[in-house]
């Protein structure tokens, strides 16, 4: 009997895997890596992106602590605005450009070099997107709306030109101190917890991929840690007139603990010299684990980049109707 | 096998689907050692995504060693030594073809899996699919997110690469039912 190369093929791959079982333990250990790269993104929450969560909350909800700023006119008197230090132009920044909403583009993602797929395999660096958020938001009245777009891992696909590739949207509604996320897909409900919107993107829906501390909607916290930021300069001034840019470097000495090694939190910060209102705040940490449970004890890069534009923009937010409660509470809430 | 907190059902599947899941991998992957691999690698992130993929874990976890394998391939390029044979080993394998010692067809055999090995890995995961999970060329398509052309394409492609690994050996081609060259292969 003759037989075609395609049936001779199945034969061979039949007979080469035949009797094949998997290690007894092997959901065990893939169980086991999993939680020590989830141990790293947490334990990296708690000491090496706090500050980069706190600063992107601080934006969000910075309380009306100084007066009104309005778009239209000049934040400061241009002597004391030359005069002050960096730092307290940062801050007044800050504070300004939270009196008004806005729209804000955020991306955050970490990347983990020369990471190994599977023991075997050529390391690489691993970028994980943990958010890429476009939406609006209102500080006066702590909502806002938007779009997060999931992406793929990077070195995960069939084809390199897909890293970052988009792989699902989540809906972002905020609302007070409630937010409201829903999967894109067919029949996914919204669900609803109590959090920022910093809790409602990087948690992913309430699972904690991704650093949780920091992100308290305590305004009182969030000013205070942007008042520890250790170092600021202005780094340089760019265009004139209404186009006119500050630029200014920052950089934040953040406590090592039994995870992780004591790191620096580092960043820029763009500012409209006329206005005061912030840009775009660009941050980057690295971790490294300092304890054996930590995987490896690799490093991991943390960067958030955040693009802030149209202040003033209109800002109305529904509560989506048949939100599902979250059963678990969000860490922070 | 112990129910890993938090991944309800996964350790049940891997227990009666483990086997045919690291055939797939191994298939994949060029030896069962690195398709274990690539089976926990899949399963590493079956775990990370679980609260979208706990309802279909299956579907997802196939799906993913397909693509965790043709990405890894496409960074390591060609693999020279698949199955602990090496380029040399089948050269002589093929020599060996039509030697009346009874293992002609075992040759063939190994022949086969080793110039799979050596395929690319887009066309290497297409003729897995198609001949292995025995998939249609939509379904395949659809597991590996490309078009029903690149499938086509891929497996014809492949197809036509192990024909010539197993030129001295007689197969028939099924295309265009060329007359063998070295009589029949039972």
């Amino acid at each position: 009997m003759s037989r075609t190369i395609e049936d001779l093929l199945t034969a061979s791959m039949r007979d080469e895997v035949l009797g094949l079982r998997p290690a007894p333990d092997l959901v065990a250990r893939a169980a086991r890596r999993h939680r020590r790269r989830t141990r790293v993104r947490l334990a990296a929450s708690a000491a090496g992106t706090a500050g980069i969560v706190t600063a992107v909350a601080i934006g969000l909800t910075m309380p009306s602590a100084s007066p009104r700023a309005d778009r239209t006119e000049p934040a400061a008197d241009r002597t004391g605005h030359e005069a002050s230090s960096p730092r307290t132009r940062l801050v007044a920044a800050m504070i300004s450009s939270a009196q008004l909403s806005y729209r804000l583009h955020l991306v955050n993602t970490s990347t983990l070099p020369g990471h190994r797929m599977t023991p075997t395999a050529q390391p690489r660096d691993l970028i994980n997107w943990y958010a890429d958020y476009s939406g609006v938001y209102d500080p006066r009245t702590s909502s806002g709306s938007g779009v997060d777009t999931m992406r793929e891992q990077s070195g995960t696909l069939a084809d390199p030109s897909s890293y970052g590739k988009v792989d699902g949207h989540i809906l972002v509604r905020i609302i007070g101190d409630r937010y409201y996320t829903r999967f894109s897909g067919k029949a996914q409900p919204w669900r609803t917890g109590r959090g920022t919107l910093v809790q409602a993107l990087v948690l992913n829906g309430g699972r904690a991929w991704a650093p949780t501390d920091g992100a308290s909607a305590n305004p009182a916290a969030l000013l205070a840690a942007l008042h520890q930021i250790g170092s600021v300069r202005l780094a340089g001034k760019s265009g004139a007139g209404a186009r006119a840019l500050d630029t200014y470097d920052f950089r934040y000495e953040i406590a090592g603990d039994a995870s992780v090694k004591p790191h620096q939190l580092t960043g820029t910060i763009v500012v409209h010299d006329q206005s005061n209102l912030i840009a775009k705040i660009t941050m980057q940490t690295t971790v490294t684990g300092a304890g054996a449970q930590i995987a490896d004890g690799g490093q991991t890069t943390f960067t958030t980049v955040m693009i802030f534009s149209d202040y003033g923009v209109p800002v109305s937010v529904q509560v989506p109707t048949g939100a599902v409660q979250l059963l678990r509470p969000l860490p922070g809430s | 096998m112990r129910a890993e907190e938090g991944f309800e059902g996964l350790d049940t599947l891997v227990a009666h689907r483990g086997g045919a899941l690291l055939a797939t991998a191994t298939l994949l992957a060029g030896s069962p050692a690195a398709g274990e691999d690539l089976l926990q690698a899949a399963l590493e992130r079956v775990m990370r995504h679980w609260h979208r993929v706990k309802e279909e874990p299956e579907i997802y976890l196939r799906r993913t060693i397909y693509h965790l394998a043709v990405d890894q391939w496409r960074a390591r390029r060609r693999r020279p030594e698949v199955f602990g044979k090496t380029v040399t080993e089948l050269e002589l394998a093929a020599q060996r073809a039509g030697q009346p010692d009874g293992t002609d067809a075992v040759h063939l055999r190994l022949a086969l899996i080793q110039g799979l090995a050596q395929l690319p890995s887009r066309q290497r995961a297409v003729l897995v699919l198609r001949y292995w999970e025995q998939l249609s060329e939509s379904e395949a398509a659809e597991v590996l997110g490309c078009s029903l052309g690149t499938v086509k394409s891929s497996a014809s492609r492949g197809l036509a690469r192990l024909r010539v690994v197993t030129a001295a050996w007689a197969v028939e081609d099924s295309q265009a039912s060329k007359p063998l060259v070295n009589g029949v292969c039972s």
